[in-house]
């Protein structure tokens, strides 16, 4: 037997019911079932200057590490994707996803989304951290390794320290140099920067990860899982290896030796990053996302480099590989003062005359050690922007800084005393800029427009050309004073 | 009374102190100590009297009332018209460059210390509060010591001045220029620097525009002075020639022993520059190490990565050439392990940090307190060098092992200069031989007048002597200019061997365009490709290599 609807029903207007089923089924539309997540809650305001140091302290835990390979079953995320391919949803529901066809024309010419579900594949396929490890077997690297005095490049704790998965505990009691025959560190290691490197150790959540409350549910933390929708988690990971931290540190014996100098910046670093991930949710979690994830790189960075400097002055070990480098050498003293604070080209550049770097206006700091060059400018100039704000600036704290890392010897123990203090303001500017703080489109034209005058008041140097050519990608990504990104 | 009595006791118990104090020093007194006390207590301060005081005698001037027979009487004119010494202090007030210095600089440089200690005659160590003959440039004094105490005994006429010893001329002030070890050293403190004299270019100097100096090579820098001297055995039939040139060094081969002992002194300046002094603990500066450790362009592949890097890779060091002759040098000396212990503690001290361990390096260089320190011995071995005996078989030699040097690994830019500059001096030092021709001066009646034909006579022969001997210079001049663009010419073309001031000619008082020079200088620099120079030397070591079936025959 059939029931006729109610009445009520029938008389309902068609486009009220377009709009009743529509609100009804939306939880289960392809399109923004991604989007069903609850936006992130802000970080909770730093209260004092330790706190807001600790904050950066990002830990990828220290519960062991279970290898790319326990996150790379066929239904988890290692889906082959492509057509018919059908992965578990987020949340435990079977829906087919096609995100690329949906985000594939993202601004700035990322690379397209990936189908959710093929996460372990993007990256073993395309992401080049997935052969960190195996670079160290490269011509080059092993040209590193014999000019530092390294048996072997894969064997050696400066090396892996970056070109592996190692959480921060493991780094610690790893040994300087690795055994040949130490197989099953070795299986663990060849993964490169692996899933965990990012996402966390997985000991402790693995298995909860599974579960279909684990979105919703409060109890991941300390879990060792690392949110990294968050940019300020994100860039935390990233900068561990990409400026450098305590224990992973290209100093100028490395690259003396011949490795690459490091630079970073988030945003053109991330578009360059084969994605695994949804930009769609990323632009909804983080918007203004490019913006976001510029003014975030450089805090963060800044943050980063200000650490490793403190580690360099006072708390970097002996160089004990040095010892061993076949060349009767003592374990010297960590090398202070660290070349690799300062500017390359400052000092590597041919003398000839006519140079361009005579024609720029000179400082009164004639031949003065050029310290602090690419990661500080920006950070600065939108510290000034937030001093307007109310906040407080950086400005003479960084001065004071650089008086002291001009010296050709600068007091160690002072510059551990003038990075602590700015590192406390720097860490309220990555509070301002973090995930779920709102950033209004007018602060976003004002940080832009602060940084238009880098390029054009002063010759830069390279790493301040670098600077404004990344600005300027962050420009191309809705820096324009619009917070929302072109999705055409 | 008390009080007088007691101010009396006091001087009774004082003059008994300094009474036992004499005789303990009395008896416990050696020959060196002695000597040393002497030296110490100077009756008074030898002073800075100005160039104008020698030229009174040593301007060319025919009715001079003195012998030429042992010098020239014309050194002031010829310093005046040809050395470039002489312009040292015109070109710091007045060319462009110093000026654009200055300004940068804040700096006044008529009163700048820093720039006067090397640009004027002005040693810091005698008080002076302004030296007197300021306009003249580097002059007389310079070179040869303040003149106030020895002004006069120098003078005198029974020529007992000239067979002093060169300790007791050095006690009075006049420095004996005729040991290439104190001539180096007198050099070498403006020409690479010299802490405890305060002459040393900052890196805040070179970054407002001093130009670099060229590496420094004794011998080389020598043949571009205009010649205002005349070695020992070049001068005339003077009095007591024999008991002088007895005291000199030993005379065979002088341009190779100067090049020896300037390679040696060269690299203890360096290492007394990276190390600092002995007391004070040095203060750090970019320029006491190689500019070239830094300043080169980044690039890849790049022939400093590829050659072998003695040491930890990424740290600084000393001046890399000046180790390329001083270690030619050590080999003829008696130097042997000590050298080799020597280099690797100072190598030790750069491994330990980024600009060498400073305690390390100061033991390295000046040695503990009661050893003599590497620096010392390495002064003692120079020291050593004035009495080795040469022969064109051990030039040749040394030649050998330079080109050697040069074939073996890529070398910088300095390094290659000194190679090419030392192949130079003792190639044509070999062809030129000694200098001969001279002739004897006619006998003299001591004490009897001379008569004016007497006199033109003499004059004739001291003309002739001079002359002959300043057409050996030009022969060596020539025959490494020939070389330059004969077997060197490609060496040449690569480095650049010619130095300011290289020609004899009359300079007067225009200033040359040092901004010019130096911008060439550096570009050939940026330039230099060692692989190139290699080439070249290898080129250079074909030609010059005889024949063996031809040299058989001969």
């Amino acid at each position: 037997m059939t029931r006729q609807p109610p009445k009520w029903i029938a008389r309902c207007p068609a486009p009220l019911w377009v709009v009743v089923l529509s609100w009804a089924l939306l939880p289960w539309s392809p399109v923004w079932s991604a989007d069903a997540v609850p936006p992130l809650p802000p970080p909770p305001a730093p209260e004092n200057a330790a706190q807001s140091r600790n904050s950066s302290d990002y830990a990828i835990g220290s519960g062991s590490l279970k290898g790319a390979g326990s996150c790379s079953a066929a239904n988890c995320h290692g889906g082959v994707g492509g057509e018919g391919f059908r992965a578990r949803d987020a949340r435990g529901g079977l829906g087919e996803r096609r995100q690329s066809a949906v985000d594939s024309t993202t601004a700035g010419g990322q690379s397209p989304d990936c189908e959710l579900g093929t996460e372990y594949g993007v990256w073993l396929e395309k992401d080049p951290h997935a052969i960190a490890f195996s670079t160290l077997f490269s011509q080059r690297s092993v040209r590193i390794a014999k000019k530092l005095g390294l048996p072997a490049a894969h064997e050696a704790k400066v090396c892996l320290a970056c070109h592996a998965t190692m959480t921060d505990s493991e780094l610690e009691s790893f040994p300087e140099q690795l055994s040949a025959h130490d197989d099953k560190r070795l299986i663990q290691l060849r993964d490169g920067v692996s899933c965990e490197s990012c996402h966390g150790a997985a000991d402790g959540w693995l298995e909860p990860h599974k579960q279909l409350n684990w979105r919703t549910s409060a109890s991941i933390n300390g879990l060792g899982f690392v949110d990294a929708r968050k940019i300020e988690v994100r860039a935390d990971a990233c900068v561990k290896c990409h400026v450098g931290s305590p224990g992973r540190d290209v100093d100028h014996d490395l690259i003396a030796a011949g490795h690459p100098r490091l630079y970073f910046e988030l945003a053109a670093y991330q578009a360059k990053l084969p994605r695994h991930w949804s930009r769609k949710q990323d632009v909804r979690l983080n918007s203004p996302l490019d913006a976001r994830l510029w003014l975030v790189g450089q805090t963060v960075s800044a943050d980063a480099a200000l650490q490793l400097l403190e580690y360099r002055a006072t708390k970097k070990p002996a160089g004990t590989w040095l010892a061993r480098s076949g060349k009767g050498l003592a374990a010297g003293t960590a090398p202070w003062p660290e070349f690799a604070e300062l500017s390359c080209f400052a000092c590597h550049h041919d003398l000839v005359i006519p140079s361009w770097r005579q024609k720029q206006p000179f400082t009164k700091n004639f031949g003065d050690a050029p310290w602090g060059i690419w990661q500080y400018s920006a950070v600065e100039r939108l510290a000034g922007v937030m001093e307007k704000e109310g906040s407080q600036g950086i400005g003479a704290e960084l001065a004071a800084l650089q008086t002291t890392m001009r010296q050709p010897l600068p007091d160690r123990n002072l510059v551990a005393k003038q990075v602590s203090v700015l590192r406390d303001r720097i860490g309220g500017m990555r509070h301002r800029f973090s995930s779920g703080i709102p950033i209004p489109d007018d602060a976003v034209t004002s940080f832009g427009i602060a940084l238009t005058d880098l390029g054009t008041q002063s010759l830069p140097r390279f790493g301040g050309i670098k600077l404004i050519a990344e600005r300027a990608a962050g420009s191309a990504c809705g820096f324009r004073g619009s917070s929302v990104p072109r999705v055409d | 009374m008390n009080s007088l009595l007691s101010s009396f006791r006091l001087a009774h118990i004082a003059s008994g102190v300094v009474l036992f104090a004499c005789a303990v020093f009395l008896t416990n007194r050696d020959e060196g100590f002695a000597q040393d006390a002497a030296v110490a207590a100077p009756p008074a301060k030898p002073a800075y009297k100005g160039m104008r005081l020698c030229a009174q005698c040593h301007e060319d001037r025919l009715e001079s009332q003195f012998n030429r027979d042992f010098c020239r009487l014309n050194e002031s004119t010829i310093f005046e018209k040809q050395d470039r010494h002489f312009q040292a202090y015109e070109l710091l007030v007045n060319s462009p460059l110093a000026k654009q210095m200055a300004a940068r600089l804040e700096i006044d440089l008529k009163t700048e210390r820093s720039c006067l200690n090397c640009h004027a005659d002005w040693n810091p160590d005698h008080g002076d509060t302004r030296p007197p003959t300021l306009e003249m440039g580097v002059n007389c004094e310079a070179c040869h010591g303040p003149s106030s105490l020895w002004d006069n005994q120098h003078q005198v006429i029974d020529n007992t001045w000239r067979i002093r010893s060169a300790k007791e001329k050095s006690d009075l002030g006049m420095w004996d220029v005729r040991d290439p070890v104190r001539r180096a050293e007198i050099c070498i403190s403006c020409h690479i620097g010299d802490h405890g004299q305060q002459r040393f270019i900052t890196h805040k100097m070179y970054a407002a525009g001093h130009p670099q100096l060229p590496a420094f090579e004794l011998a080389t820098f020598e043949r571009r002075m205009p010649p205002h001297w005349r070695r020992a055995q070049e001068k005339g039939d003077f009095q007591f020639r024999d008991r002088y040139i007895n005291e000199a060094n030993r005379p065979e081969f002088p341009e190779t022993r100067d090049l020896l002992i300037g390679g040696l002194m060269s690299f203890r300046a360096t290492l007394l520059l990276v190390a600092g002094p002995k007391d004070p603990p040095r203060a750090l500066d970019f320029a006491q190490f190689d500019c070239q450790a830094c300043h080169h362009e980044l690039q890849s592949p790049a022939w400093r990565q590829v050659r072998d890097f003695p040491g930890q890779i990424g740290r600084l060091r000393a001046n890399e050439w000046s180790q390329v002759l001083a270690n030619t040098a050590q080999g003829v000396t008696d130097l042997g392990q000590e050298w080799d212990d020597g280099l690797k503690k100072i190598s030790a001290a750069f491994e330990r940090s980024p600009f060498g361990d400073p305690e390390l390096l100061r033991a390295a260089v000046h040695g503990k307190n009661e050893n003599v320190g590497f620096s010392q011995r390495l002064r003692i071995a120079g020291d050593g060098l004035r009495r080795v005996p040469l022969d064109s078989e051990t030039v040749k030699r040394f030649s050998d092992k330079l080109v050697a040097v040069a074939l073996k690994q890529p070398v910088d830019y300095h390094s290659a200069r000194q190679l090419a500059w030392a192949l130079v001096v003792l190639d044509s030092e070999s062809a030129a031989g000694v200098p001969g021709g001279f002739q004897a001066l006619p006998e003299r009646d001591a004490g009897a007048p001379m008569d004016a034909a007497a006199v033109a006579a003499r004059r004739k022969v001291e003309e002739h002597n001079w002359n002959q001997f300043v057409a050996w210079c030009e022969g060596i001049r020539r025959n490494s200019e020939e070389q330059a663009q004969g077997d060197l010419k490609r060496v040449d073309e690569i480095l650049g061997l010619e130095l300011p001031g290289t020609t004899c000619a009359l300079v007067g008082k225009r200033l040359p365009d040092y901004g010019t020079r130096m911008a060439e200088r550096l570009c050939r620099s940026a330039k230099y490709r060692p692989v190139e120079f290699r080439d070249a030397v290898r080129e250079f070591q074909g030609r010059r290599a005889p024949n063996p079936p031809k040299a058989a025959g001969n």
